[in-house]
């Protein structure tokens, strides 16, 4: 495999030479961005950072520039903790400012208002535009307030999703610490497919802790959009073993679907009845993220098609998503999806932009979700392309029968994971 | 890796790439690497001892036998027997020398 054109090798070197006479090579910018291959990435997050960051990493041909409208990216994973009294609201935010210093990548703090596929423009809310050669778009998901009547964005600020990273996650916090002894918190769990999948029931099971230790006579009531959810055995099982009474778990088909809420009365009507909370979490359905959307990226399910290999979209050439927002196979719509996407996206484009080669595309996916503070599980799986999908290779589920230092140990590594994670996209 | 210290390393090695063992210990290097980013998701840095241990620094001999009795079932880890049944013998090996050098003067950064 020829990896080096002679036109490439001949731009090195004569990047090389200019270097000592401008005194060093970065001082030549201007030289080199005439030559470097422009990348622009709409999104901050664990699938937008990554593409840039690994990007950066394998060519310092390309001039790469992320856009994010936030001073720091605040995961969706781990907020759970925040509920339960486990992680600090601080501890889930992650800056850019090393994307920047280390590995050169331009952060422009704005946000994409719209995309040209034909000229490869992306114009900012701010006006500004940014010309590109390949573009990654990893806008996570759009919450729909278009699917339960009566919860549009007003309604949510009363009935938090605290679904998107956003400040809501407080919101529902301080709900819940205010709520009285022996209410009733109501979670609303949304139809597949949704951003992490045992997201819900994580939620609830750290609701639970901290109810069990502040307000023993609260109850959980779960209305499920679904039949059956992940890790559904090892949640229903931890829910009866360290929160006994507290948890009710109601399926689809035994309340009939969610019909509507109302977020002045807190009450959320479905065909069997209408139930009554005193704080409401309703986590609605979901779509790709606006932009996404917006630039015609998404078909007609709301999510959007790409090509597994390269992770580039099947409806326009040269724009490429990662994440929550693409139709990947049987992967879940979780950061580490997305991060594992976006490596594979990564090596796609600079092996399109610069002739370094690219290999069979890998991804792989862990889960690991907190039932108590010292009891974590996970579930997993390696992946590779067949058939032009992302098919599992080797799937994984913690065992029900797992020791209780084997769980232990799970709830340990969660935390190690988070750390090398966060310095994986952001470090 | 800073953008000036791998433009000059590249520099260096354009010249080398003539040779065709240089272009194929390159292809290596690059395969490594990108194996290696799924590694990263989940282990940093060069500590032992954590939960889910640092890989720099890694003794190469000992990576290698983790691996493989991760995939012989050996050393019990759902997450880790997935990993290992995805990489082949000489993928293993990529990964034990990339790690072995990371970090190090003149291995992998």
């Amino acid at each position: 495999m020829t990896h080096w054109s002679r036109r490439k090798v001949a731009l090195l070197t004569a990047a090389a030479g200019l270097a000592p006479l401008a005194g060093t090579a970065l001082r030549s910018t201007a030289t080199l961005a005439q030559a470097r291959a422009r990348v622009v990435v709409v999104g901050g997050g664990a699938g937008g950072a990554t593409v840039a960051k690994y990007m950066a990493r394998a060519s310092d041909r390309l001039a790469i520039t992320l856009v994010e409208p936030a001073a720091g990216y605040r995961t969706c994973f781990f907020s759970n903790l925040y509920l339960g009294g486990l992680r600090s609201l601080d501890s889930l935010v992650h800056g850019y400012d090393t994307l920047a210093s280390k590995y050169g990548i331009t952060v422009v703090r704005d946000s994409a208002a719209g995309i040209d596929p034909q000229r490869r423009r992306v114009h900012l809310a701010g006006g500004d535009s940014l010309a590109y050669d390949r573009l990654v778009v990893a806008p996570g998901i759009a919450i729909r307030y278009d699917a339960i009547p009566g919860y549009d964005a007003a309604a949510s600020g009363a009935m938090p999703h605290a679904w998107d990273g956003g400040p809501q996650i407080t919101e529902l916090k301080r709900q819940i610490e205010s709520m009285d002894d022996g209410g009733v918190f109501v979670l609303a769990a949304p139809p597949n497919p949704y951003r992490c999948p045992p997201g819900p029931y994580e939620r609830v099971s750290m609701v639970a802790r901290y109810f069990k230790a502040h307000k023993p006579k609260a109850k959980i009531l779960v209305l499920d959009a679904k039949n059956s959810f992940s890790k559904q055995a090892l949640f229903l099982d931890a829910w009866a073993r360290h929160y006994p009474g507290m948890v009710e778990w109601l399926p689809a088909d035994f309340i009939g679907g969610i019909e509507s809420v109302d977020a002045k009365t807190l009450s959320i009507k479905t065909a069997a009845e209408t139930f009554q909370a005193a704080v409401a979490s309703v986590i609605p359905p979901q779509t790709a993220g606006r932009i996404a959307r917006n630039a015609d990226l998404a078909d007609e399910s709301g999510w959007c098609p790409v090509d597994p290999s390269t992770l580039e979209s099947t409806r326009y050439a040269g724009i490429h998503l990662v994440g929550d927002a693409i139709i990947a196979g049987a992967m879940p719509k979780s950061g580490f999806a997305a991060n594992s996407q976006a490596k594979v996206c990564a090596q796609a484009i600079v092996a399109a932009l610069t002739g370094a080669p690219a290999f069979e595309p890998r991804f792989f996916n862990t889960c690991w979700s907190f039932l108590a503070e010292h009891d974590a599980v996970s579930v997993g799986a390696s992946y590779r392309v067949e058939d032009g999908k992302i098919a599992a290779v080797d799937s994984f589920l913690s065992g029900f029968e797992e020791s209780t230092e084997t769980r232990a140990n799970a709830a340990r590594q969660a935390e190690v994971w988070y750390r090398a994670f966060a310095e994986d996209i952001f470090g | 890796m800073g953008a000036r210290r791998s433009m000059l390393a590249l520099a260096a090695r354009a010249a080398l790439l003539l040779g065709a063992g240089a272009a194929a210990a390159q292809d290596g290097d690059q395969r490594a690497a990108y194996l290696a980013g799924t590694c990263a998701a989940c282990h940093a840095g060069a500590n032992a001892a954590q939960a889910i241990p640092g890989l720099r620094g890694r003794d190469s001999e000992a990576f290698v036998a983790a691996i493989h009795d991760y995939r012989s079932g050996q050393r019990k880890s759902q997450i880790m027997a997935a990993v290992a049944a995805s990489l082949s013998d000489e993928e293993i090996a990529l990964l034990a020398r990339y790690f072995a050098t990371l970090g190090k003067a003149g291995g992998a950064q």
